[in-house]
C-alpha cells in the first residue's frame, strides 16, 4: 500500500517535471531567432520527467521489490539529474526577475528534492520488507 | 517480543499509529493553519519592510516629472519596468527659487535595449554628482569613491561578467559597486553620474534607438528631485510650482508611500481575518475528533486507572496526543510555508508589483517560533477539557457501559 501511494506520488511530481516547464510555470517565451537557456532546460526535463512517471508506472506494476529497489534508485538519479540540469548544465536566464529564473528554478528544484525523497522513503519501505521474507512487495 | 513502558509518549504514539488516516487528516489541518499564519505573516513583513525601503531609498519630498509620466515613474520604482521621458534643464533651476525649497536634484533617465540573448532592457539612471542626495548616500555605504566617468553603479539584481563589466550598446562599462537590496524596482537599475548617461545616451542614438532622434540630452533632465524646508507645507509649495508651469506633474512621494502602505494593510486584514477563521475550524475539529476519541476509548482509559494510572496521566495522555499533532503540524507548515516563500521571493515581488524585500533571518526564525507557540497552544486548548472529563469517569462504570 505504501509502495503505491509513494508511486502515484511520483507519477505526479513526473508529470509535472515534464509538462510544468511547458504549460503550468512556464519558462520564458522565445522571441524570433533568439532561443534562450530556459528553453534547453524545459526540454530537457520534458524527458526527465516522462522518464520520471514511466518508471513510477513500472514501480505501481511491479509486485518484486528487487524490481521497485531498482526503478526507485533510478527516480532517484532522475531526480538528482532535474536539479543539475536546472542549476549546473544548461540553466536558465541569468535576470533573476525573467519567470524562467523566478518561477520555473525554484518549482523545478522542489520537484527534483520532492522526488528524491519519494525514492529514498520508497527504497527504504522495500528494503525493509526484503529483510524479512519473500520476494513480493505486496499482499504478504 | 518488545516490551515498552506505558508511558504517557508511548500511548500517545501508539494511538495517533493505530489510526493513520484520521492522524494524516489532523495533521493536514494543523499545518494548513501554521501555513496560513506564518506565510501571511512573512508575507506582511515582506511588504512593510520593503516600504520601509523604498521610503528611505527615495530620499526626497516631491518628485517633478512631465504630466502623465507618474506610471512611468511608479512603473520605475515599483516594477523595475524602465522608462524613459525628458524636459528642459532649465525647470531645475527656477524650482530653486520657489520658497520652501531646501534643495533639488535633477534626474535622467535612459533605457537599454536587450542587451544580449536571456536578458531584458534595462533602466539607466543619470544622477547629478554636485547636487544628488538621493542615491549617492546608498552608493557610499557600499563604494567609498566617489563614482567616475564611465563607471556604473548597479542594483542588487543585476548581474555582471567575470571581468565585472556590463556591456551596452556594444561597449564594456565597469561596474565600480553593486547596491544593497531593496525590493523595489531600484535594483533592477542601473546608475552612473551624468557624464557616463551622456556617453551612454550618444550610443544609444548611434545604435538606432528611435526615441533619442530629437531630444538634446544636455538641455534635458528626467526629473527633478525635491526636499523641502522643515515646516513648510508640501501642497503649498506644489501650488507654487503648478501655478509657475504647465505640463509638469508633483509627485508627493508620502502620497505614493501611502497609497502602497493602504495595500499593505488591506493585505493584513485578509490575512488576520484567514489565519483567524482557520485557527477556529481547527480548534472545533480537534474538540469534536478528540470527544469521539475520548468517548471511543473510555473503557481504556478505565483500563488504565485499574493499572494504577493517575487522572493526572489520563490527562497528559490525552493532551500529549494533541501536542504531537500540532507539533508535528505545525513543522511540517513552517517547512511548506518556508520552501514555498523563500524559493519564490523574486516570482512574489514582481506578481504583486509592491515593494517585497523579506526580513532578516533573525526576524523569519521569530515568526516560525512564535507560529510554533501559537499552534502548539491549539492542543491543550482544544482537548483541555475533554481530557479533564475523562479523567474524572469511573473505572466501574466506564468498563460496565454498553455490556
Amino acid at each position: 500500500m505504501k509502495n503505491k501511494v509513494i508511486g502515484i506520488l511520483t507519477l505526479i511530481a513526473g508529470a509535472l517535471i515534464a509538462i510544468g516547464p511547458q504549460i503550468l510555470f512556464k519558462v520564458c517565451d522565445t522571441d524570433g531567432d533568439m532561443v534562450m537557456k530556459c528553453f534547453y532546460t524545459s526540454r530537457v526535463v520534458l524527458g526527465i520527467g516522462i522518464e520520471i512517471a514511466v518508471l513510477a508506472l513500472i514501480q505501481l506494476l511491479q509486485k518484486h521489490r528487487e524490481a521497485i529497489i531498482a526503478s526507485n534508485i533510478a527516480i532517484l538519479l532522475n531526480g538528482i539529474f532535474t536539479i543539475v540540469v536546472t542549476d549546473l548544465l544548461i540553466g536558465v536566464c541569468n535576470n533573476p526577475h525573467m519567470r524562467c529564473h523566478s518561477l520555473t528554478k525554484p518549482a523545478l528544484n522542489i520537484l527534483g528534492v520532492v522526488v528524491i525523497i519519494l525514492a529514498v522513503v520508497g527504497i527504504r519501505f522495500a528494503g525493509s520488507k526484503t529483510a524479512g521474507n519473500g520476494d513480493e512487495a505486496d499482499g504478504k | 517480543m518488545e516490551n515498552n513502558a506505558l508511558t504517557t509518549r508511548y500511548l500517545a504514539l501508539q494511538n495517533l499509529k493505530r489510526k493513520p488516516l484520521r492522524t494524516v487528516g489532523l495533521l493536514i489541518i494543523v499545518a494548513l493553519v501554521a501555513t496560513v499564519i506564518y506565510a501571511g505573516g512573512l508575507f506582511s513583513a515582506g511588504i512593510s519592510n520593503g516600504l520601509e525601503s523604498m521610503k528611505s531609498r527615495l530620499g526626497a519630498d516631491l518628485m517633478i516629472v512631465p504630466t502623465g509620466y507618474d506610471e512611468g515613474v511608479e512603473g520605475i520604482l515599483l516594477k523595475g519596468e524602465p522608462s524613459y521621458f525628458y524636459f528642459d534643464k532649465s525647470v531645475e533651476q527656477d524650482i530653486q527659487a520657489i520658497p520652501g525649497v531646501r534643495r533639488t536634484s535633477s534626474q535622467f533617465y535612459l533605457t537599454s535595449l536587450n542587451q544580449d540573448c536571456c536578458s531584458i532592457p534595462v533602466q539607466f539612471i543619470g544622477f547629478d554628482s554636485e547636487t544628488d542626495f538621493s542615491i549617492q548616500p546608498w552608493i557610499s555605504e557600499v563604494y567609498s569613491e566617489s563614482v567616475g566617468d564611465g563607471e556604473l553603479v548597479i542594483g542588487s539584481d543585476i548581474t555582471v561578467d567575470e571581468n565585472n563589466q556590463l556591456k551596452f550598446f556594444g561597449k564594456y562599462y565597469d561596474v565600480a559597486a553593486k547596491l544593497d537590496e531593496t525590493g523595489t524596482g531600484l535594483d533592477q537599475a542601473v546608475y552612473a553620474n551624468r557624464n557616463t548617461l551622456m556617453h551612454l545616451f550618444e550610443e544609444a542614438r548611434s545604435s538606432g534607438l528611435a526615441f533619442t532622434e530629437n531630444i538634446n540630452p544636455e538641455n534635458s533632465i528626467s526629473n527633478v528631485l525635491v526636499e523641502l524646508e522643515d515646516g513648510y507645507d508640501a501642497d503649498a509649495v506644489i501650488h507654487d510650482i503648478r501655478s509657475h508651469y504647465d505640463g509638469l506633474q508633483v509627485i508627493k512621494t508620502k502620497n505614493m508611500i501611502t497609497g502602497i502602505a493602504g495595500h499593505l494593510e488591506q493585505i493584513r486584514v485578509i490575512f488576520y481575518l484567514f489565519a483567524a477563521v482557520f485557527l477556529v475550524i481547527a480548534l472545533v475539529v480537534f474538540t469534536l475528533v478528540f470527544s469521539v476519541i475520548a468517548n471511543e476509548r473510555k473503557k481504556e482509559f478505565a483500563i488504565l486507572r485499574i493499572l494504577g494510572a493517575t487522572r493526572g496521566k489520563l490527562v497528559w495522555i490525552i493532551i500529549s496526543e494533541a501536542l504531537l499533532l500540532c507539533g508535528l503540524g505545525g513543522v511540517i507548515g513552517l517547512v511548506i510555508s518556508n520552501v514555498g516563500i523563500l524559493s519564490f521571493t523574486t516570482f512574489i515581488g514582481d506578481s504583486i508589483s509592491l515593494p517585497y524585500l523579506l526580513p532578516g533571518i533573525s526576524a523569519i526564525v521569530a515568526g516560525a517560533v512564535a507560529t510554533l507557540i501559537i499552534i502548539l497552544l491549539l492542543g491543550p486548548v482544544s482537548t483541555g477539557y475533554i481530557a479533564y472529563s475523562i479523567s474524572r469517569v469511573e473505572a466501574y462504570r466506564a468498563l460496565k457501559e454498553g455490556e
